[in-house]
Formats: structure tokens, sequence, C-alpha cells
């Protein structure tokens, strides 16, 4: 088939040409009116990849099938509450790589507008989530399971810690590598102290046994007390000066003088009475003497810190005594103590590892993570209307079925045509050349 | 009244073949035109081929069966429509025309007598008298006389109707070529249009239409397909 034979035969059977074109166009315009618009929503995505590093779990090749998995599509459902079944919208979700670019196309059909725009775009977020869930899956399950160990030997770490801190209370010595000599030490400490709180308690024992009530202590109380009594000091001036009376009368008279006798009775009287007195200003209760008060209060503070010297000592007594026991068990809580240390040791130690392993499983997620990802490119913002997958698309693919139809119908009926035209086919028919053409090429 | 015969706009296809018969056929010769059917232009090609060997011999003689009278003139065939003069009373005794092209129209009734002897010894006056003579033997398979000719010709020519279908007539034809001794120079295609203005114009009746719904085009792609393999084995073992 030559161009010009392909030229003369479209020329011979235009109005067929021109026939199936009209028809083809017809039905076009009929379609266009009774097939509801769809509109499509395109996105791009770019999978962004290290050059010379580790390849990621998948390559740009897998891209379409997994942006129309069934895992993208069940989120993306999800995500818009979307009402259409799982088959619908994976019939109405595409996603095409651009020639041999990084870049993927991925396109939505839906009757609405904003929800084919909503769902190429949940498409395209949910593959880069999911991409990048893929790619670092195992380093995920590694990093739980290192979690889980590590949270384990914190446990056991907290366990031999109380243990430890229980032993440790119950012995504070064990805790130290010199525990011996540590308790010796706090032996003699407290021994020296027990020494001094002895001498300190002595010195304070004799000192309140001063201010103990004396007879010296009595007659300033007695002599403050009937000082301070009215009666008393009456009492007393008035037999005083009796006193003194009789004295210059028995001076001036003799035993025989009458008067010596009434004196007398009367000092005798008064003498009685004062004597009385004293005895009752002695046992009334509101009689005060500053000095044996403040004699009291002395022995009071001084019996005071004797009673302090006495607990002090006893309470180094009782630690003495502690320590000396703590001194004789220590060899059996010194072994439980280092055991429970070597233990603990040995934990840390495994602790220690299991996060250095996980610190390197979350660096390689990270490197992993930072290898190979889908970056959302392009959003789509807005929907093209389509017909059958596109109405432009649909209207030029028709067109062009309705030319092939029409050349096809042109050529169809060139062949059941059974007239000869060209020299080639007389040729063919006589088995002799073709000298000459009146009217005809070829 | 008198109309130009319109070879000329095809003077220059006759001119190429021209030449290439008489660089293959060296005068004197008789060159038989004929066809299938009687619509392929036997007649315009043998007119316009004597024509054109007219223009360069000075002896060219043009025998026909079928063609009404045709009066040459100064290197240009001219065609009378009337009066129709049948010039063949005596058989085998060509006419000259005013030019350098004589024709010789043979009657049907003179060609229902005619005779193998007759048309040698005519073919033999004129291969005297001329350099080359250019028979018109209409359509071979209905033909007696284009029988006779294709015998006793030098080389044979073919006419073909641009456009036809197949026929019958084809498969008789070349068994009768495929019997002759002459050289078969080849076939010579003619579009409708040109075959009637040409007998328009010379008095004759534009050909019928074409057939379509022939019963024999039936066998078209049969014969075809054996004409097909004839060919290639002509190619293959022959030179064409």
């Amino acid at each position: 088939m030559t161009p010009a034979r392909f030229v003369e035969t479209i020329q011979r059977r235009y109005v067929i040409v021109c026939a199936v074109i009209a028809v083809g166009l017809g039905i076009m315009f009929a379609l266009r009116n009774v097939v509801p618009a769809t509109y499509a929503g395109v996105s791009h995505v770019v999978l962004v990849a290290e050059s010379g590093a580790r390849d990621p779990s998948v390559g740009i090749v897998d891209l379409p099938s997994i942006a129309t998995s069934t895992v993208v599509l069940e989120r993306v459902r999800d995500t818009l509450k979307l009402p259409t079944s799982l088959i619908d919208l994976k019939t109405d979700v595409s996603a095409t790589i651009l020639g041999r670019s990084s870049i993927m196309a991925i396109g939505a059909r839906d009757k609405s507008a904003e929800q084919a725009i909503a769902i190429s775009n949940a498409v395209a977020d949910e593959l880069s989530r999911y991409y990048e869930e893929i790619s670092t899956q195992s380093y995920d399950a590694n990093v739980s399971r290192l979690s889980d160990e590590m949270r384990a030997e914190a446990a056991r770490m907290r366990a031999v810690n109380r243990q430890m801190t229980s032993v440790a209370a119950a012995n504070p010595f064990v805790i130290s590598d010199k525990s011996v000599d540590d308790i010796t030490t706090q032996i003699a400490t407290l021994s020296d102290q027990r020494a001094a709180a002895v001498a300190q308690l002595a010195g304070d024992r004799a000192l309140a046994a001063t201010t103990l009530p004396n007879a010296a202590l009595a007659k300033t109380e007695r002599h403050e007390i009937l000082a301070s009594d009215p009666t008393y000091v009456a009492t007393r001036a008035s037999y005083g000066n009796d006193s003194a009376q009789l004295a210059s009368d028995r001076a001036s008279y003799t035993d025989s003088f009458p008067g010596l006798r009434g004196e007398m009775a009367k000092i005798s009287g008064e003498a009685n009475a004062l004597r009385s007195e004293a005895a009752h200003a002695m046992r009334d209760p509101d009689a005060y003497s500053p000095a044996a008060a403040a004699g009291a209060a002395e022995h009071t503070r001084e019996m005071a810190v004797v009673a302090g010297d006495e607990a002090r000592l006893s309470q180094i007594n009782d630690r003495l005594a502690v320590v000396r026991s703590q001194l004789q068990a220590l060899p059996g809580t010194g072994g439980t103590y280092a055991q429970l240390s070597e233990e603990l040791s040995a934990i840390q130690t495994e602790y220690n590892a299991l996060s250095s392993r996980r610190a390197n499983a979350l660096a390689n997620r990270a490197e992993a993570s930072s290898l190979g990802s889908v970056v959302v490119l392009d959003r789509a913002l807005k929907a093209d209307t389509q017909l059958a997958g596109g109405r432009s698309r649909a209207a030029v693919a028709f067109l062009v079925l309705v030319l092939a139809m029409a050349i096809g119908a042109a050529f169809l009926v060139e062949s059941l045509d059974p007239r000869i035209r060209r020299a080639t086919e007389v040729e063919e028919l006589y088995g002799i050349p073709v000298v000459a053409s009146f009217g005809a090429k070829g | 009244m008198k109309h130009r015969i319109t070879t000329d706009s095809h003077a220059h296809e006759f001119r190429m073949l021209r030449n290439r018969i008489e660089a293959e056929i060296h005068a004197p010769a008789v060159l038989l035109v004929t066809s299938a059917t009687d619509r392929d232009g036997v007649a315009l090609t043998a007119y316009g081929l004597a024509e054109s060997l007219s223009k360069t011999h000075q002896r060219a003689a043009l025998v026909t069966t079928a063609l009404p009278v045709v009066n040459p003139g100064n290197g240009e065939a001219q065609a009378e429509q009337a009066p129709r003069r049948r010039s063949s009373d005596r058989l085998g005794g060509a006419e000259r025309g005013p030019g350098r092209l004589s024709i010789v129209a043979i009657s049907p009734e003179r060609l229902a007598t005619i005779s193998r002897s007759n048309v040698a010894e005519m073919l033999a006056e004129l291969r005297a008298e001329h350099d080359y003579v250019v028979i018109d033997a209409g359509d071979l398979p209905n033909n007696s006389f284009g029988l006779l000719i294709s015998t006793l010709a030098d080389a044979i020519l073919v006419a073909f109707l641009i456009g036809r279908p197949q026929v019958p007539g084809d498969r008789t034809m070349l068994d009768t070529l495929e019997r002759s001794e002459a050289k078969i120079l080849g076939v010579v295609m003619n579009d409708k249009a040109t075959i009637d203005l040409f007998l328009q114009q010379s008095g004759g009746e534009p050909a019928p239409p074409l057939k379509l719904d022939d019963p024999a085009s039936q066998q078209r792609r049969e014969f075809a397909l054996n004409r097909r393999l004839e060919f290639s084995r002509l190619r293959n073992g022959k030179a064409i």
C-alpha cells in the first residue's frame, strides 16, 4: 500500500468515508447527551530515592500497584467515608507512570468534581504514608522487639534495686567497700561520744544537786515570808518596844517593882502572839519568797539538762548496740548485697547493649525512610469533565475510531469491488507487463 | 462536419509506446491490437499507435474491422462522422490516405467470408508496402479475424479497459495468445472517458456501462489466482 494508492482509494470512496464520519459524529453527539458526565482529578507523586544508596523496599514500577491496592484504597475510603464499594473505587482510581520518569499520575473519577479531587489527593497522601510504612516495616518490628526487651530489663533492674535498698537499709555498711573499717570507726566514734555524754551527765547532775533546798535557803525563805507579813512585823515591833521598855524598867527598878510583872506578862503574851503569827504566816498559801522561787527554778532547769544528758547517753548506747550488731551481721548481708550488686551490673550491661541495638535500629529506620519516599508533587486542584474516561479524550478517541472506521469501510468496499484499475492488477491478471496507460495512473 | 480525434491529448504516451515498439520490433512488421472484450479500447489503441507511427515512418497502415471512416491528414488523424465509407471492396488492397497513414477498413460482411489465405495475402501486400501495419482486430474471443491475424502477426498488443471486472474472455484471450508465436508486447490500459470520446469523435458508439453483476465476475477470484500463479511462473522461469 503506497501513499498514492491510499489517497486514490480514499478519493474514490470519499462518499463512503463522509457517510461513515457523519454517522459516527451523530452517534458521538447522541452519546454525549445520554452518558452522564464524570469528573477526573489528577494528582502527581514522585518517588524520591537517594542514588547510590541502599535500594528502598519497592521501586517506581511497583507504585501503580501500591496506589491501587486494597490497603491504600480501603484507608482512603475510611478517611473520606466514601459510600462506594472497594471494587468501584478500584475501578475509578488509576495510576500511571509518566514515561521513564519517577513521576506517577494518580487519577480519580467521580460524578462529583470535589469528590474526584479529594479521592485523588487522598490516594496520593495515603500512598506516601503507606510507602514509608512498608519501607520501614522490618525496622519497626526490630525496634518494637528491642523496646520490649529493654522494658523487661528495666523492670528487673528496679526489682534488684529494691532488694539492694532493703539490704542496705538493714546494714548501710554493706554499701561501702571497707564496711568493717567503717563499722569499727563508727563504734569508736560512738564510744567517744558516750564517754563525753557520761561526763556531761555527771557534771550536770552535780550542778543540779547544788540547787536542792537547804537550811540557809529555808532561813532566807522564812525571813522573806515573815518580813512580807505586816501583822507579824507589827507584832514584832510591839514586842520589841515592850521588851525594850521592860529592859529599861529592870534597869531602873528592882524585881520587886510591881510593874515588872505586868510588863513581863505582856511581853510573854506578845511573844506567844508573835510565834503564832509566824506560824500563821508560814502556813499562808500565798506566802512568797523570791529567793525560794529562784532556787526552785534553777533546780528545775538543771534537772532538765540532766534529763537531756541521760537521753543523749541512752541514744548513743542504742546506736552503739546497733552498730555492734551490724558488725556481727556483716558477713551475711554483705554477701547478699554483693550478689545483688553483680546481678544489677549484669542487667545494666544487657540493658546498655539493648539500648545500643535499638539506637542502631532507629538509625537504620531513619536511613531507610530517607532513602526512599513518595512525595506528593502536585495536588489535584480542579477536576476535568470526562465522558467515559475524559470528555475531550473520549471525543478524540471516538473521532479517531470514526476515521478509522471510515477508512476501513472505504478499503473494505474497495477490496470487494471486482473492477480492475491498477497496472499491477492487470499484470497479475494477464501475466504480461503494462506498456502504456491512457487515463490511468499506476 | 469533422472532429479532431483526441489522441493528441495522449500523444506523449503514444510516442513512448511507439518508441518501445520500434526498439523491439523492427520494420516491416505487423502489429495486432486486440483485447478480451469489445469495450477495452482496441480501436483507440490501434489508431493512436498507427497515427504515432505514421509521424516517423513514411509508410504506416491501419487495418480496422470496427473503426468508422477515418481520414488522416497532415500528420493528424481525422475522422468523418458521415458518410461512412466501407472501403474494403478489394480484400488485401490497402487504401492509402492523404497522409502517411493508410487505413484499411474491412466490413463485417467481408469478415464473414474471409479466409486465412486471403488474410495472409493481404498482410503480405501490406508488409511490402508499409513499414508498420497496425491491425485493429477487435475482441479476440469473439472475432475469427483476430484469431487468424494472431497467428500471422509479428507482435501483439492487448488493450484493457480501466475499471472493468475480469471476464471469461480474458482466459480465452490468454489461451489464444499463448498458442500464438507472435511477440507479446504488453498491455495498454485505456480509461472509459478517453475511449468514449474517441468513439464519439470517430463516429462510433460509446462503450456500454460495465456490468459489475456479470456472472463472470464470480469466477474472477479463481481466475485471478490462476493468472497470478502463471505470472509468478513466468517471472521465475522466463524473462518477461
